[in-house]
């Protein structure tokens, strides 16, 4: 009987070894908290698609949770930062959506998600950034498989016949 | 809404009022967009309806797609598979790179095929008569059984504890992969036949997906612990139920395995042939070590034998073998078929006994090849004569083989006549007629042993006269193309 105890106790010091040692490289930034907890890519999915739903549904604040929740989790998933950019972007918090949007560029350069909608909020701005951002969407996206991709079709197509206008009323005075 | 891209439009449509061609440089924008400029600009000159409709299409299609849509879209590159922040799904890959598909423990089975395949008369004697089959049951008591090597016992082991490999044994027949017909073939039983078909499907599964390595042992199975040589090493053996089991092989679990040696023949079988030599030749001695002259000895006259101080030491060594072995002893009372096990063992038994013995080991030698040691020898010689022919040796070798064909036959006949002999001193008891019944039963045997042996002998001669006539044939041909030539 003793024996099974002490082999009881010895297997639960090897875990709390190995949960002391993640612990360790997430101090030290190598690992992330997922990784830490054993979050699987497969359940990240599954919690940013009921984010998806919630922002779909209007529940915007609860998006935002579960969003802000996966990013926390896992700063490095751009897929996640960038649905948390548009989440704040609805909510009216466009500065944190552009600095969510960069964040996930940066890791993700061709994320068309976050290409599209920075670069709506670019030309928002008046900023020019924006039509490289779109045109850098309409590329990542060439099949326009996103909505972002698309948006960023669409938005292209309706600068360039704005422009043509504009070129037909001859040169600015 | 859309009010923002006015003053897109203006960013863009600013500079390019200049020159056109210029503009993607201008702004540095990518091709893409530079182009869409172009194809708009050279489509829209001079037709403001298609101008219209264009921009209702965009229209159109800017509303079905709403700014800041919340989507989660991975990436779908390798490296960010690896390095995506997430706890890998599965500690490690089903399949490593340039492994096996195949379950490991195929080579365990493929090991306990080849030692069953290699033993598996003396196995089928175990139970007190030759029936040709081994059942589950059988397996069972032998993988408990002390008196058997701790090969065997392991390789019985193996089966018993690993039923789906049992299964694929038990249900072999040309019809058992036929799915109406594989319950028929499903009888808790096998022959000889069935385990050297299993080893031939098992080595073409090898071939085919390449072989297992066993797990943590890096390819390299581990040595049996004393199953490598002849276990005793000396002039005697411990007894198994006395001295322990050496061998370790005899504690019963699911990850039993039979090890694997080079040779898949029991390693007591050298001794135990040389045991039945020397019983062969000093027969008188053995049978009347107890004291009385009846052409038969039982485990006391063993026990006379390591008793008397007039023995010699190699009679002693082959009685201590018996006495350690009850398996072989047992075999060896039965070697010859005829009665059941009663610890007699007569003259006849020891001569089947020895044929047996020289068979397995010559075709464990051989790889497979069947033949008493002498016939093979008979044939070496047969075959690097220089002297002879091609023709004259195939005829040696059949004659050969025929006479060993007559020998057998005389045997079985000598046993008929000892069975008849034994039929003929029974009374009329109860227990007499049990004993008569069951001599009966192996009369019948002993009949289509004889039938198939004379049927043998005959299609021996039949091929030796095709053969030779064949011969005289292409004799006759070339002598007669040499003499128009």
């Amino acid at each position: 009987m003793g024996r099974i105890i002490k082999h009881e106790g010895a297997v639960a010091m090897r875990m709390e070894r190995g949960a002391v040692q993640n612990l360790k490289a997430f101090a030290r930034g190598e690992m992330t908290w997922a990784e830490v907890e054993g979050m699987t890519f497969e359940e990240a999915k599954a919690i940013a698609q009921v984010g998806c739903d919630l922002a779909a549904a209007g529940r915007l604040e609860e998006a935002r949770i579960l969003f802000e929740g996966l990013v926390e989790g896992n700063p490095k998933d751009a897929a996640a930062r960038a649905a948390l950019g548009t989440v704040y972007q609805k909510l009216g918090k466009l500065e944190e959506a552009i600095a969510e949007y960069s964040a996930a560029l940066e890791r993700e350069p061709d994320n068309p998600v976050a290409l599209a909608n920075r670069g709506e909020l670019y030309l928002r701005k008046g900023e020019r950034q924006g039509f490289t951002d779109l045109a850098n969407a309409v590329e990542a996206d060439p099949h326009g498989e996103t909505a972002g991709g698309r948006r960023a079709r669409a938005l292209v197509k309706a600068i360039t016949l704005m422009a043509v206008e504009k070129m037909k009323e001859g040169p600015q005075p | 809404m859309l009010d923002f891209l006015k003053g897109a439009a203006n960013l863009l449509a600013g500079p390019m009022a200049g020159v056109v061609d210029f503009a993607g440089n201008a702004l540095g924008l990518p091709p893409l967009i530079t182009n869409s400029i172009k194809v708009a600009a050279g489509a829209a000159t001079g037709n403001v309806m298609l101008a219209a409709s264009g921009a209702m299409g965009v229209a159109q299609e800017l509303s079905k797609n709403p700014p800041a849509k919340t989507e989660y879209r991975p990436s779908t590159s390798s490296q960010s598979k690896t390095d995506n922040g997430y706890a890998p799904s599965s500690s490690s890959p089903i399949l490593s790179p340039g492994s096996s598909p195949l379950d490991p423990k195929m080579l365990d089975y493929a090991d306990a095929l080849r030692v069953l395949e290699a033993n598996f008369q003396q196995l089928d004697l175990l139970d007190g008569r030759q029936s040709g089959v081994l059942s589950k049951k059988d397996l069972q008591r032998i993988a408990s059984d002390a008196s058997v090597s701790p090969q065997l016992r392991d390789a019985a082991g193996f089966m018993v504890e690993n039923t789906a490999f049992f299964e694929r044994l038990d249900r072999q027949g040309p019809l058992a992969r036929i799915g109406i017909f594989s319950p028929l073939y499903n009888l808790d039983t096998f022959t000889v036949k069935d385990l050297r078909r299993e080893l031939t499907a098992v080595e073409s599964e090898f071939a085919r997906y390449g072989r297992p390595t066993r797990p943590g042992s890096g390819g390299t199975p581990a040595p049996p612990p004393a199953t490598g040589g002849r276990p005793g090493g000396g002039t005697s053996t411990p007894p198994p139920a006395t001295g322990g089991n050496s061998g370790g092989g005899a504690v019963p679990g699911a990850d039993r395995t039979p090890p694997s040696t080079s040779s898949a023949v029991d390693p007591d079988l050298r001794e135990y042939h040389d045991v039945l030599r020397i019983l062969d030749a000093n027969w008188d001695t053995f049978d009347t070590a107890a004291g009385v002259k009846d052409n038969r000895f039982t485990r006391d006259s063993l026990d006379a034998i390591l008793g008397s101080p007039a023995a010699s030491s190699t009679l002693k060594r082959a009685a201590q073998f018996l006495k350690d072995h009850p398996a072989y002893f047992d075999r060896l009372e039965m070697a010859a078929g005829i009665g059941t096990r009663d610890g007699i063992v007569g003259r006849p038994d020891v001569t089947a006994a020895l044929r047996q013995a020289d068979a397995e080991r010559g075709a464990s030698a051989s790889g497979g090849g069947r033949g008493t040691g002498s016939a093979s020898s008979n044939v070496r010689s047969i075959v690097d004569n220089p002297n002879m022919s091609i023709e004259d040796k195939i005829q040696a070798i059949l004659m050969s083989i025929s006479s060993d064909t007559d020998e057998e036959i005389l045997d079985v006949m000598e046993q008929m006549a000892n069975v008849r002999e034994q039929r003929a001193s029974l009374g009329t008891g109860e227990s007499d007629r049990k004993a008569g019944a069951k001599l009966e039963s192996s009369m019948q045997e002993l009949e289509l042993r004889l039938q198939r042996l004379v049927e043998k002998r005959k299609a021996m001669f039949d091929l030796m006269s095709n053969m030779s006539s064949k011969f005289h044939e292409m004799a006759k041909t070339a002598i007669s193309n040499l003499r128009s030539a």
